[in-house]
């Protein structure tokens, strides 16, 4: 059976998020970058700005320089990623084989699925239609049987549109393309091309195998078969990793090093207490600290073996805590995530003190005491 | 230095000390085997600097005294590939000449003055023992120390003379092993070392069975201990820290005990191990009247179910252990029944084969 598979990527994606949140935005040059830094790097720009000169890649110094009226936001990373779950759940609808590529961009293997939603096309004016009636978010949409013909289908038809490139016709439709639109293809290898007289991507069709795997080694391999429009790789699915997240977003911002231990501390309870409630063992946490000036800290570490204990878990996030702060900045939030879950039987140790028996005990105790008269009833102020 | 020797011994000889030379060293002379040839026989000796090997090759003809110093790894790649029954080895010029019957080869040799010294090992053993009871003393007890874990002191066999009683005990602090011998022959000193895992399995790999007895010592100073057959010698730094209080752990309130055919509970664990995997690393005994049933159970794969008779005394009792502790224990005992003592499912098990070994694990958890 032929594959159908449809790329859909926002473009400016955080511009396009940012402009949902502040409709005034609309119509003005935007620009996505930290502002408290000169040599801050651009992440995304709007079409105004871009017209300009502005480029993502680009220091805000230089944006600036280029377009002396362009609004500058600080990256919020966790609206962009609030928005971007938003989408994927939207286009989740229509198929469950959905690869998830980044904020605002996902491939979905529609394959099979024509009795349901009709011909591909269909399904991707509907989602199309969908994630504009929900999120007021523009997307272009590319439908061709294989992944890297479907993301330069959407490519070309920027900001926003449909482009459907049917079976068989994959290669005339890269045919009169530039080589930079094919996957792997930088600035340096095309200039490589360039000097080889090969700009379009008939072009490198018209190449050899031999020829191009001679000038490029392997990626010439890559080359022969990305500019036929061949491309097999399959669409994977979203892999759900199991895990437990708490966060508490401060009601000042503050940098307090014992109000920050307060409330890990809190935040550890509830994540352990959660864990016991799904009779579950994490082998890994991560603290984040997001800082008042968007700013993120952000460290691991390994948990071995697995507990669910409140008070081990509470000392590791304090550690986690210690080697996160590396700034002075006043804090804004914080997340700790637990993760390598497991719900197996724990193998006890012959020289083991008493501690983590006594740990259990009183975990269960408060468990209790919680479940029956609440989460006040009974706090740690330690 | 000029000598004639038999191939296979030599080979044998830098196999045993090629488990000492280490490939990756800030010190490349400890990649070299010395060979030092005198009267008629010829040292080999390595060494890493923590543990030093000596073996003696007898099958060789001396026409010249020495020694010479070369890489042990070629030096063994040249034995081992040769076909020629015996080979004669020569200094001259810094090179050490190997020649076979239609081969000659040519190896830079170091300067021996630089290579560390090999303790020799001389002087009365501690204690003596059959090379049998060693290895049923060793086999009994190294499999259950610790490899590579923060604990250090538990990363080697406890050995423990007193009063011409010798016991064995290791552990990597889920399960304890501990093997009780008598010494052939002994002195009257009392001696409590940690022999590390390296050196023992070194050791047990050199010595032969034909080797009659072997000597073991422990120097003045109680920072080394000697290993020594008639062919080998092994010298090495014991591991230093302190030993866990291993007698509080070893439960004396049993009230329950299974006789079982050995081989039957091995292959009934293996079996239901089969259906376990990382997450659910567990087997579940169930002892209930004559029936002992052993469950596997893994998510998302399935579930074993393996039953077996066993003589059981006491109230019926469910427990879980690692399989991998129990099969590592059951394949090194002798004995064609075995006991196992249990008291509750979260206190540790007992398996004893015969009155002098005993092994020691901790269930794990089901709840």
């Amino acid at each position: 059976m032929e594959r159908e598979i449809i790329y859909m990527t926002v473009t400016n994606f955080a511009v396009a998020v940012e402009r949902v949140v502040h409709p005034e935005l609309r119509g003005r040059p935007v620009v996505v970058a930290h502002r408290d830094a000169a040599r801050s790097i651009v992440t995304s720009v709007s079409s105004e700005a871009r017209a300009e000169g502005v480029r993502p890649g680009m220091t805000l110094s230089r944006a600036i320089r280029y377009c002396g009226r362009a609004v500058v936001l600080p990256p919020n990373e966790s609206l962009y990623g609030r928005a971007s779950r938003a989408i994927f759940r939207v286009l989740a609808g229509f198929s469950p084989l959905l690869e998830p590529s980044g904020h605002g961009h996902a491939y979905l293997d529609v394959t099979g699925t024509g009795r349901l939603f009709g011909p591909p096309r269909d399904t991707a004016w509907k989602a199309q239609k969908e994630i504009r009636r929900q999120l007021r978010l523009d997307a272009s949409l590319g439908i061709a049987s294989n992944k890297m013909v479907s993301r330069i289908a959407s490519e070309v038809i920027q900001p926003a549109g449909l482009q459907d490139v049917p079976h068989g016709n994959e290669p005339s439709f890269l045919s009169p393309l530039s080589v930079r639109l094919l996957p792997g293809v930088g600035p340096r290898t095309e200039t490589q091309l360039a000097d080889l007289n090969l700009r379009i991507i008939r072009d490198v069709a018209a190449m050899k195998m031999e020829h191009l795997a001679l000038a490029f080694g392997r990626l010439g391999f890559t080359l022969y078969q990305h500019a036929r429009g061949i491309d097999r790789t399959p669409v994977y699915p979203m892999q759900a990793v199991p895990a437990v997240e708490e966060a508490k977003v401060l009601p000042e911002d503050s940098n307090d090093f014992d109000l920050l231990q307060r409330v890990l501390r809190e935040i550890s309870e509830r994540a352990a207490r959660r864990l016991r409630e799904k009779k579950q063992r994490t082998g890994r946490m991560e603290l984040c600290v997001w800082y008042a000036d968007h700013r993120e800290g952000r460290r691991g570490l390994k948990i071995a073996p697995p507990v669910q204990s409140s008070t081990i878990l509470c000392a590791r996030a304090l550690t986690l805590l210690d080697l996160v702060m590396e700034r002075r900045t006043r804090v804004r939030s914080m997340r700790l995530r637990l993760t390598d879950l497991s719900a197996g039987s724990v193998q006890m140790e012959l020289f083991a003190d008493p501690g983590p028996e006594r740990h259990t005990k009183l975990d269960l105790a408060l468990d209790t005491l919680r479940h029956r008269y609440g989460d006040k009833a009974i706090v740690n102020v330690a | 230095m000029k000598l004639r020797v038999n191939r296979h011994e030599l080979a044998e000889g830098l196999a045993a000390v090629s488990g000492v030379t280490t490939s990756r060293t800030p010190k490349p002379i400890l990649q070299c085997v010395l060979m030092e040839a005198q009267g008629d026989c010829c040292v080999l000796k390595a060494t890493d600097l923590e543990m030093s090997v000596s073996f003696t090759v007898t099958q060789v003809e001396v026409e010249e005294k020495g020694d010479i110093l070369v890489s042990a790894d070629k030096l063994s790649q040249i034995v081992r590939e040769s076909g020629d029954e015996t080979l004669l080895l020569e200094t001259g010029e810094g090179l050490c000449h190997v020649r076979g019957q239609d081969s000659h080869f040519q190896i830079y040799q170091q300067d021996t003055r630089e290579f560390p010294p090999v303790p020799s090992g001389g002087g009365p053993a501690d204690f003596e023992l059959e090379t049998g009871e060693l290895r049923r003393l060793v086999g009994w007890t190294a499999f259950a120390a610790a490899r590579e874990t923060s604990r250090y002191a538990i990363n080697g066999v406890l050995w423990e003379l007193q009063k011409g009683h010798l016991s064995l005990t290791a552990t990597d602090g889920r399960r304890l092993s501990h093997a009780e011998g008598k010494p052939k022959t002994t002195t009257d000193r009392s001696l409590r070392a940690i022999i590390p895992i390296k050196a023992l399995n070194l050791f047990m790999r050199i010595v032969g069975e034909a080797e009659g007895d072997v000597g073991i010592s422990v120097t003045e100073n109680e920072n080394q201990v000697v290993l020594r057959s008639s062919r080998a010698t092994v010298t090495s730094a014991l591991v230093e820290g302190q030993f866990p209080n291993y007698r509080d752990v070893i439960p004396t309130d049993s009230d329950k005990q299974a006789d079982l055919n050995t081989a039957e509970f091995l292959s009934a664990i293996r079996r239901a191990a089969l259906l376990t995997n990382d997450e659910s690393r567990s087997v579940k005994l169930s002892f209930q009247g004559d029936e002992l049933v052993l469950t596997g159970r893994a998510p998302e794969e399935g579930e074993a179910v393996v039953r077996m008779l066993a003589a059981f005394q006491g109230e019926p009792l469910d427990i879980g252990f690692n399989p991998v502790f129990l099969v590592d224990a059951l394949k090194v005992v002798e004995s064609d029944r075995v006991t196992l003592e249990l008291k509750a499912s979260n206190r540790p098990g007992i398996l004893r084969c015969g009155p002098n070994m005993l092994y020691v694990v901790m269930p794990l958890n089901l709840s």
